[in-house]
């Protein structure tokens, strides 16, 4: 059959004059002319018997059929029939640490249970699947499947109040039952705009505003941003590749998306709220940073990164204004609007993807081969800016930037930016024969672990840029302490003894004490 | 000037958009396959609706929507994943919500312009969607399924397809790399086969990859005997249930083709093919028919 298949591929290709691996337009085309003239004929029998049928067998089918449920209700009606435990296993029995889900695993047997439903509703409707592997690994899905049930944060607090009027139960560990949990989501007001007092105006952006805001079920301060869809066909792509991937992405150094209000006018996302950004942390404590906070700030960053890499996700737009931080110390990746997934080509990516300053000079010189070492470069000029004080190469234009970086650097060569010599944006500019600095004379605050951390990322050749799993290994994070790298994925750094953020020297009042941070304001006066 | 510098070289190399490079990070770290196989049945549809949720559709329609989908995400030009994950989308909306047969194009109009949205850098427009559909469907329609989509899918897009494990399971086999782009290439090709055939609606994407890269072997001659215990060993999947995986690929793709060889005929006899293939057809079918097939069924 095979040497059929492979002749008749030949030959058809061949007598078209095309390359044998023409992609899918060439199968498409080939399968659609022939197929749609079989369907057509095939199509108006059927046509025609189901039309004349279709009175008849519609007792028939309500007789043999399941009644259609949307997915989820459906596997939950299937596997509360086998009377599984009643409680809702991971999230509600999630402990909080500092607004960090740490979920809880405890889940085995439910889901065996739910697997082998599936697996005779399967059977029961003669899947014809040529291979059931989807069962390989049970265990695996365990976590997935508790994810997908997931639609409310785990730390909710739930006035009591709330509780009596809805008569929701709880089980004896004082949480909500799951069977309550799930018929409260919609009367909770999830997904309803109602549900959250918009306050101050946080920031405006080029396809969002985002106000601070306040959950009316669980007095939590939240962000809410705002997307505007007047302009819009149907939904942003930016919304959808930045939910997409957030709902994927569930780590301590990653913002927690919390609820999605979609109406025709507005898209309002809701994020965990954070007290400031990177940005504004420098700016507060005038620009001179401790330098175990740089590690912390620094560390958490890589922590983030790695994690999102590992799941093929480039942020592309590290700056300190993405970078969130709360009160513990606690960093936060932000603002997933211009990452997608890693497996998309570059076509023509536009200007504004990565703000210039923490560009890599193979980017600005034109590159489109671009990925993970994008966001490396990034990390290397914020490392700088927080031990430093002043960013690294703040350039206006592209011209400029690469001025700024060549002066500091020296000009690539082809040993340092392979291929560098035949780059034509490169010629064209001429660059004076800049010589390297040593790092140590712009940098004079860190230590030489610190200085060797520091040129791995600032790597001309985007190859041999360090990558994020990598630089968390060196040397210069050892006095963190081993067990920064076993914690699992939802769970804070701070959480670890030893670990706090310290005072800042150039910190003029202390954000690290909540009351006292009041008691200051209070003093201004 | 900024504008000038970067987009000069952005411009695309003989007509074909730039891809992005093969990320040694992403290769070579274990972890990323790892977790893309232990994410991947999270987006499997996780029934065969056509026998428990849908009253209307049949599988003949799903293959008709799913061809026309390629069609038209090939004519676009999309990117290789917007096809399948389209189709994953698809099956994932049917396995929850019955819906009439008259809107099923419908749906597959707003499944690509969601999953084009999420891939590519400059998205389909909506407009041409509703025009590759002759206009049996509006924009606003368009707009308003694309919620309904997302609602019910919970925004949960990024889905993974079998385009996702190619490279890395080429990444992984002693191959040049001539022999490793072209196989790449038929082998993408053969998945998209795959996605319009319902048998292979429940298949995991890494069976499928497997699978595909193996029929891509032998068809090209590359295949030493080894390869189904290097398959095994990249992903995982049992080597008894590839085999039977890569027949079941290789019997899709000679069905197509051998209705191909007898369906070209009957087009010429016919000399008006209901689904217009190329610029030349269309023209002959209808002036004002804005290349638009509605797919009756």
């Amino acid at each position: 059959m095979m040497k059929k298949l492979k002749r008749r591929l030949s030959l058809t290709l061949n007598k078209r004059g095309r390359a044998l691996d023409e992609s899918l337009s060439e199968l498409a085309e080939q399968m659609t002319i022939d197929d749609v003239a079989a369907l057509n004929q095939q199509q108006q029998v059927t046509l025609q018997q189901q039309s004349f049928q279709f009175h008849r067998s519609q007792p028939h089918l309500d007789q043999t059929r399941v009644p259609s449920e949307p997915s989820l209700h459906h596997q939950y009606h299937l596997s509360t029939n086998q009377e599984e435990p009643e409680e809702f296993p991971a999230p509600i029995g999630a402990t909080q640490v500092n607004g960090v889900v740490h979920e809880n695993p405890r889940v085995v047997s439910y889901s065996a249970e739910n697997e082998d439903v599936r697996r005779a509703a399967d059977e029961r409707y003669d899947v014809v699947s040529p291979v059931t592997v989807r069962l390989r690994n049970k265990q695996r899905r365990l976590s997935e499947e508790v994810t997908k049930r997931l639609s409310l944060p785990a730390d909710i607090r739930l006035p009591e109040n709330f509780l009596a009027r809805q008569s929701l139960s709880l089980s004896p560990d004082g949480q909500l039952t799951r069977r309550s949990r799930r018929k409260s989501l919609s009367e909770i007001g999830f997904g309803k705009i109602e549900s959250y007092t918009k306050l101050d105006k946080l920031g405006e952006g080029t396809y969002a505003t985002v106000f601070k805001g306040k959950s009316r079920l669980t007095d939590n301060l939240v962000a809410l941003k705002e997307i505007r869809l007047e302009h819009e066909e149907g939904a942003p792509c930016t919304a959808i590749r930045e939910v997409s991937l957030l709902r994927d992405l569930k780590h301590a150094n990653i913002v927690t998306l919390h609820d999605i209000i979609h109406t025709d006018k507005s898209l309002t996302l809701v994020f965990e709220y954070l007290e400031k950004d990177l940005k504004q942390y420098m700016d507060d404590c005038g620009n001179i940073m401790s330098m175990t906070n740089v590690k912390l700030f620094l560390f958490q960053l890589l922590r983030g990164l790695a994690y999102c890499h590992k799941r093929r996700v480039l942020h592309r737009d590290l700056k300190p204004q993405n970078l969130l931080i709360n009160e513990r110390g606690e960093l936060k990746l932000a603002d997933f609007g211009l990452a997608r997934a890693k497996s998309i080509p570059t076509k023509t990516y536009s200007n504004e993807v990565v703000t210039l300053w923490y560009r890599p000079p193979d980017v600005l010189l034109g590159s489109t081969e671009y990925s993970t070492p994008i966001d490396m470069w990034g990390v290397g000029c914020i490392f700088y800016e927080m031990a430093c004080g002043r960013p690294l190469f703040p350039g206006s234009t592209v011209d400029d930037e690469l001025h700024l970086i060549f002066k500091t650097l020296g000009v690539p060569t082809e040993d340092t930016m392979p291929g560098i010599s035949k780059n034509a944006e490169f010629l064209t500019y001429d660059f004076p024969k800049y010589l390297a600095d040593s790092l140590i004379t712009i940098a004079p605050r860190l230590d030489s672990d610190g200085l060797e951390l520091l040129a791995k990322y600032l790597k001309y050749n985007p190859a041999i840029r360090v990558s994020a799993s990598d630089a968390m290994k060196h040397s210069f994070f050892d006095s963190l302490g081993p067990n920064v790298h076993k914690l699992p994925d939802t769970v804070s750094i701070f959480t670890l003894p030893g670990i706090t953020l310290h005072r800042d020297p150039g910190m003029r009042s202390s954000a690290l004490a909540n009351t006292g941070k009041l008691r200051r304001q209070s003093m201004l006066f | 000037m900024e504008h000038f510098n970067l987009v000069c070289l952005e411009t695309d190399v003989a007509g074909k958009p730039q891809r992005a490079i093969k990320d040694p990070v992403l290769l070579n770290d274990k972890r990323v396959l790892a977790n893309l196989l232990s994410t991947e049945d999270k987006y499997l549809p996780h029934t065969n609706y056509f026998n428990c949720v849908q009253t209307d559709i049949q599988p003949y329609m799903r293959k008709m929507v799913t061809e026309w989908m390629a069609e038209v995400c090939s004519e676009q030009k999309m990117e290789e994943e917007v096809f399948p994950l389209s189709v994953n989308y698809l099956d994932r909306f049917l396995c929850i919500r019955d819906i009439k047969r008259t809107r099923l194009q419908l749906l597959g109009a707003a499944c690509m312009f969601l999953a084009s949205k999420l891939k590519e850098t400059s998205p389909v427009s909506g407009e041409q969607l509703v025009l590759y559909t002759d206009n049996s469907i509006t924009l606003e329609e368009l707009t308003d399924w694309e919620s309904q989509i997302l609602q019910l899918l919970k925004w949960d897009l990024s889905a993974i397809v079998p385009n996702d494990f190619l490279d890395h399971i080429l990444h992984r086999m002693p191959l040049t790399k001539s022999i490793q782009s072209a196989i790449k290439r038929q082998a993408q090709t053969f998945a998209a086969l795959c996605a319009t055939d319902v048998k292979f609606m429940v298949t995991p994407p890494s069976m499928i990859a497997c699978a595909a890269v193996r029929t891509a072997l032998r068809n090209l001659n590359c295949d030493n005997g080894r390869e189904l215990l290097t398959l095994h060993d990249i992903t995982g999947n049992d080597m008894d249930l590839i085999r039977d995986c890569t027949e079941q690929v290789e019997q899709t793709i000679s069905n197509c083709m051998s209705s191909y060889s007898s369906g070209k005929q009957d087009s010429h006899k016919q000399e008006q093919p209901t689904t217009p293939t190329d610029v030349r057809e269309i023209n002959i079918m209808s002036v004002d028919n804005h290349q638009g097939v509605p797919v009756i069924f």
